[in-house]
């Protein structure tokens, strides 16, 4: 399953909400400060390569969030001297995802609902 | 510019970003054993959707606006480069469109709108039905315009409306006068006489020296000080900080000046030029010949007051009409009939908002200033009318180039803000070339009705609210002249097209009637104007051959002793 950013003259089969993609961003951060890729990577290996990210949804995604205040970005120089842009979470951006995991959970229950009647 | 600049680097570091995560990719391919050059072709794929990123990224920012914008504008001054004389055509008529109506609302700005520049002129109001600057003798009756000293004397003690009442004459006027008392030629200046209380119940202050008080205008004929107009002092005196002092002659006064006023005061009076003020004590002394001081007949005064805070003018009108017919009840007593004593008492003042200031050139160009007013905006819709029809043209010609824009996958909207964009840019440019013309037409205006004994000094300046006005005048004109044309345009069909035939496109249907309204409606106002102009000549030729009653060959005017 990719997720992408769905524009109107743009396959849209397969995408999820750009507000889950959020919400993952924000769930792998608190593991700990990551650059782009390295969020991209955990999402993907902890969802069992089952969900792919593609850059142009996930740079944007991370513009938003930054614009939000629920997360912040330094760049930093690695071992190799190569320069890279880690992003963190914030106090706000916590209690941000709380919210969105709870709406979250509250939705799949009720499509679950649905979904088992009759 | 800034936001172009941070834009720049937000978008340099995204690359760098992207570019580093592409790598990362890369690697793992590899080290899970992908072949490397499938996988930088795999990544050369995903380049794509690099760019979605960039522009969702940038997007996000909020600035494609502005890049839009910046975009539209460098192609519309290229199209009106390459089309000279449509560009030249376009804003010459703009130019003179906007610049007229610029001119005319400067002009009636500065006449009849602008607030003095005094402390809360809201609050003045003149005590009169309307401004009538000049000088009389005997007794008026009905409304109440100009007053003896006496009359300014009594009401000023028995008001209770307002915080301060001044009184202000026309006279000396226009008189010889010599500076450092006789060390030159005499020379022409325009003074006041004024109370004491002028500059503080106005709340002026002094530039240089100290304004006119109170004590200046106690006793007569004790107090030869006199304070000049900013305008007057840099005009005459060179700005010259060592102008206190100096004294001026005028009629058999030497008067010191004691102060000079702040820098854009230049009376109450409005489009007349005041180049000092004497207070009132002094009149005698600089005019010989007219005691008008003590005169209980001279009518010379004009009255302005300052309301107390909270006070309303119909209130302050009922008091100071009260006041008047106390003081009238007195003076009827001397008065031998019944029928003389009523007479005398038919006396009322009516108050007028002074906010704007005094005039009485504002009574004479004011309607006509209006009228001019519509003219030339008619004028100005004429000038989009038919400007708007050219573009309409230029559009049909240019519908293969939107019709590639379209397909291309621009947006009908953003069609439709670069066709405005580029209305709006022969605007400004019209505008600005416009404001050129403004100035040059206002003071030629003010000069073909300035001949004539007193010369009208207006200051016409390009202050916020004639640069307000014309941004507004300007906006509307680029939706004026863009509008229909970019709507109609915005309509090209984009595969007729892109097809090599030079059909007309599914939009022909909306441009013929559209081109007919727009023609119509500039054949009507044409005519509007042409019949106004037309009659406005007519009642001016009849007017300078009127008949005035007497024989304007030959004309006896009579000097009397002015100094």
């Amino acid at each position: 399953m990719y997720i992408y950013m769905a524009r109107r003259d743009h396959d849209t089969r397969n995408a999820l909400l750009p507000g889950i993609l959020d919400m993952l961003v924000l769930r792998t951060l608190t593991l700990g400060p990551l650059h782009g890729y390295g969020i991209a990577r955990h999402i993907e290996q902890t969802s069992g390569d089952r969900l792919r990210i593609e850059e142009g949804s996930l740079y944007p995604a991370l513009q938003r969030l930054q614009l939000q205040g629920w997360v912040t970005s330094t760049w930093e120089t690695s071992s190799t001297s190569r320069r890279a842009r880690v992003y963190q979470l914030t106090r706000a951006g916590r209690r941000q995802l709380e919210q969105e995991a709870s709406a979250y959970d509250q939705m799949v229950a009720a499509v679950a609902a649905v979904m088992q009647t009759g | 510019m800034l936001m172009s600049f941070r834009g720049s680097r937000l978008d340099r570091e995204l690359q760098e970003e992207m570019q580093q995560h592409l790598e990362w990719r890369v690697r793992d391919a590899v080290s899970a054993g992908i072949d490397e050059r499938e996988a930088r072709q795999a990544a050369a794929r995903r380049l794509g959707g690099l760019l979605r990123a960039r522009e969702s990224s940038r997007d996000v920012w909020g600035l494609t606006w502005l890049i839009d914008l910046a975009q539209d504008v460098r192609y519309g001054m290229r199209l009106l480069w390459r089309n000279p004389g449509f560009a030249a055509a376009a804003i010459l008529s703009l130019a003179l469109g906007i610049g007229g109506n610029s001119a005319i609302f400067s002009l009636l700005d500065s006449l009849v709108f602008r607030p003095l520049p005094v402390a809360a002129p809201d609050n003045l109001v003149l005590l009169g039905a309307r401004a009538v600057i000049g000088t009389g003798f005997g007794v008026q009756g009905g409304e109440r315009t100009i007053y003896t000293h006496r009359d300014y004397q009594e009401l000023r003690a028995r008001q209770q409306s307002f915080t301060g009442v001044l009184a202000a004459s026309p006279a000396p006027g226009e008189s010889n006068v010599r500076v450092d008392a006789g060390a030159g030629n005499p020379e022409r200046a325009t003074g006041s006489l004024v109370s004491g209380n002028y500059f503080e119940v106005l709340g002026v202050r002094a530039r240089l020296g100290r304004v006119l008080t109170s004590t200046d205008d106690t006793t007569a004929g004790t107090h030869p000080v006199v304070v000049i107009s900013h305008d007057y002092w840099t005009r005459r005196f060179a700005g010259d900080t060592g102008v206190l002092g100096r004294t001026i002659l005028i009629g058999r006064a030497a008067l010191v000046i004691v102060g000079v006023a702040a820098a854009d005061f230049a009376g109450d009076l409005v489009a007349s030029r005041t180049d000092f003020w004497i207070p009132l004590s002094m009149q005698e002394e600089v005019m010989p010949n007219r005691a008008w001081l003590n005169d209980p007949m001279s009518l010379w005064l004009r009255m302005v007051g300052r309301l107390r805070p909270g006070e309303s003018v119909a209130h302050a009108q009922a008091g100071i009409n009260v006041a008047l017919q106390q003081i009238l009840a007195e003076r009827a007593g001397s008065l031998p009939t019944p029928e003389a004593r009523k007479r005398l008492l038919d006396q009322r003042i009516t108050l007028t908002s002074a906010a704007a200031g005094v005039s009485s050139v504002r009574n004479r160009f004011a309607s006509s200033l209006r009228i001019v007013m519509g003219m030339v905006a008619l004028v100005l819709l004429l000038a989009c009318t038919n400007l708007a029809t050219m573009m309409l043209a230029r559009s049909t010609a240019r519908h293969k180039e939107l019709g590639l824009r379209l397909a291309l996958g621009a947006s009908r909207s953003r069609v439709l803000r670069q066709l405005l964009t580029e209305s709006l840019l022969l605007s400004v440019l019209g505008a600005l070339a416009g404001i050129g013309v403004a100035q040059i037409g206002g003071q030629l205006l003010l000069r073909m009705a300035s001949g004539g004994p007193a010369p009208i000094a207006l200051a016409l300046p390009l202050d916020a609210r004639v640069l307000g006005f014309t941004a507004a005048v300007t906006l509307m004109s680029a939706l004026l002249v863009g509008l229909v044309p970019a709507l109609v345009a915005s309509r090209s069909n984009p595969s007729a097209a892109i097809r090599l035939d030079p059909g007309f496109g599914s939009s022909g249907r909306f441009r013929v009637p559209a081109r007919r309204v727009l023609v119509s409606a500039q054949v009507a106002m044409t005519l509007v104007l042409l019949v106004s102009a037309g009659l406005l000549v007519a009642t001016l030729r009849n007017l300078s051959q009127n008949d005035l009653g007497f024989d304007r060959q030959v004309l006896q005017v009579g000097i009397d002793g002015v100094s």
